[in-house]
């Protein structure tokens, strides 16, 4: 580019103008665009790249003619740095128009929500959500079914349940009970029933003995014998002489498994 | 007497007279009774067993007919199809028996993100967080939840970043029938003095 003295780029006469070594004012644009236009007819060079690098670059020598000749701007404003400034800003401008235009346009979504609010779909039944979990629940069941089937799940009706506070657990161990017994059989030929619990702790323990004590008459290890007391009837308990070591081993799985 | 008459009231028959149409147009209201989504004209029309714009015809003859009988419940063209509506004016009433909450309020930062998804779709999260100027991404992930928003596809550039849509819930809740009927944007553009100002602002801010 050749002008008024000065021959080199658009973007070196940027940088004398910035520096102050050429005064825009001398400058005639008109004959720099004569120029590039004359280039472009003759050299059909017509790159979109190397047009829009010198729209721009008109762009910004333009501006510093302009601040120059209206004199509004100090030097410090012509500093290619405020020019990219001035983009910053634009960009930044547009993006808060943008946030603006959409901000208000929410308002107006909010306005629809809410008059979309007012009317009910004829099956309001359930959330689309659990609709997606059962396969078209209405061509199975009717809308009131569902209705219904939604109170159960979410209204659940507490079990009725035996209020068992009253009683209290049974304080006695069957093994010891029955080892006791053991112990008294084995020492004592025979011994009758009232001397063997005679020494329980509770009536749960005398229950227990006998029960023990049917148990083992049962599977052939105990024998029980009646036999007339002097004031009332005695039962008379006994290891069974027949008894085998297998019927000692199952009398004492008894304790094991009722423990 | 057929049976295809028994169903035929007077009202419909004001609006269509011919017996085969009303037929039609009794059929497609069964349909819209059961559907529990709004249902498409093209879902009618396969399952009537006619043409789509029968099908079209025959929603248009039942519309005009609630319309004209002044019933208590619209045909509303929402989400992509047609839906059974009650009108707003029976709101008080419908929902002391549906005994449900349908309206589902949004926070303002959820309808930002709903309306710079619902116009720029698809679009990514970092663009919407660009365009608000904040972080968006709980309140995209909220609106994914609440079944407004679905990401389905990836962008092809770099990070292959979720591409955010407005779904079918999003036309229904606010009693759209497509995208098409989103509010013009230009109407929402600040005037000149608007912009005036907030350039001052921005240039303020530079100065100071």
């Amino acid at each position: 580019m050749k002008a008024n003295g000065f021959g080199g780029s658009l973007d070196a006469l940027i940088g004398q103008v910035s520096s102050g070594k050429v005064d825009i004012r001398t400058i005639a644009l008109l004959s720099l665009i004569s120029e590039f236009t004359a280039a472009l007819e003759s050299n059909h060079d017509k790159e979109l790249d190397s047009l829009s690098r010198f729209v721009s670059e008109m762009a910004i020598l333009l501006r510093y003619k302009c601040r120059y000749i209206l004199g509004k701007d100090s030097e410090e404003d012509l500093e290619l740095e405020d020019i990219s400034t001035a983009e910053e800003k634009e960009v930044l401008l547009i993006s808060l128009l943008g946030a603006t235009v959409f901000r208000e346009v929410s308002i107006e979504l909010e306005r629809k929500l809410q008059e979309t609010s007012l009317t009910v779909p004829r099956s309001v039944g359930p959330d689309l959500s659990l609709v997606a979990e059962i396969k078209d629940p209405l061509r199975k069941i009717s809308p009131m079914q569902l209705r219904d089937t939604f109170e159960r799940i979410l209204h659940v009706v507490e079990r009725e349940v035996v209020d068992a506070s009253h009683i209290t657990s049974v304080p006695v161990s069957v093994r010891e009970v029955g080892e006791t017994v053991m112990r008294r059989l084995l020492s004592q030929s025979e011994v009758t029933f009232t001397d063997l619990v005679l020494f329980a702790k509770s009536r749960f323990e005398i229950v227990v003995s006998f029960l023990l004590i049917l148990e083992g008459s049962r599977v052939g290890f105990l024998e029980l014998e009646m036999v007339e007391g002097t004031e009332k009837d005695l039962v008379l308990v006994r290891i069974s002489r027949e008894a085998s070591q297998s019927a000692a081993e199952v009398f004492a799985e008894i304790f094991r498994v009722i423990e | 007497m057929t049976s295809q008459d028994d169903f035929d009231s007077d009202s419909i028959a004001a609006v269509k007279p011919n017996t085969k149409d009303r037929h039609l147009a009794a059929q497609v209201e069964a349909l819209l009774i059961v559907a529990a989504e709004p249902i498409t004209a093209d879902e009618i029309a396969k399952l009537v067993g006619v043409e789509i714009p029968f099908a079209v015809e025959a929603l248009g003859c039942l519309e005009e007919f609630y319309e004209q009988s002044r019933r208590a419940f619209y045909l509303a063209h929402i989400g992509g199809g047609f839906q059974i509506r009650t009108r707003p004016e029976f709101e008080g009433v419908v929902k002391r028996y549906v005994d449900f909450n349908y309206s589902d309020r949004l926070s303002k930062a959820a309808l930002e993100v709903l309306s710079i998804v619902a116009y720029r779709q698809p679009i990514s999260k970092a663009q919407i967080s660009q365009i608000r100027g904040v972080n968006s991404d709980a309140t995209v992930r909220l609106l994914l939840d609440k079944g407004y928003l679905e990401a389905k596809e990836r962008d092809s550039g770099p990070g292959q970043a979720y591409l955010y849509r407005t779904t079918k819930l999003f036309l229904e809740r606010l009693g759209l029938y497509s995208l098409d009927d989103l509010p013009k944007l230009d109407g929402y553009v600040p005037d000149a003095r608007f912009v005036e100002n907030l350039e001052r602002t921005l240039i303020l801010d530079r100065e100071g």
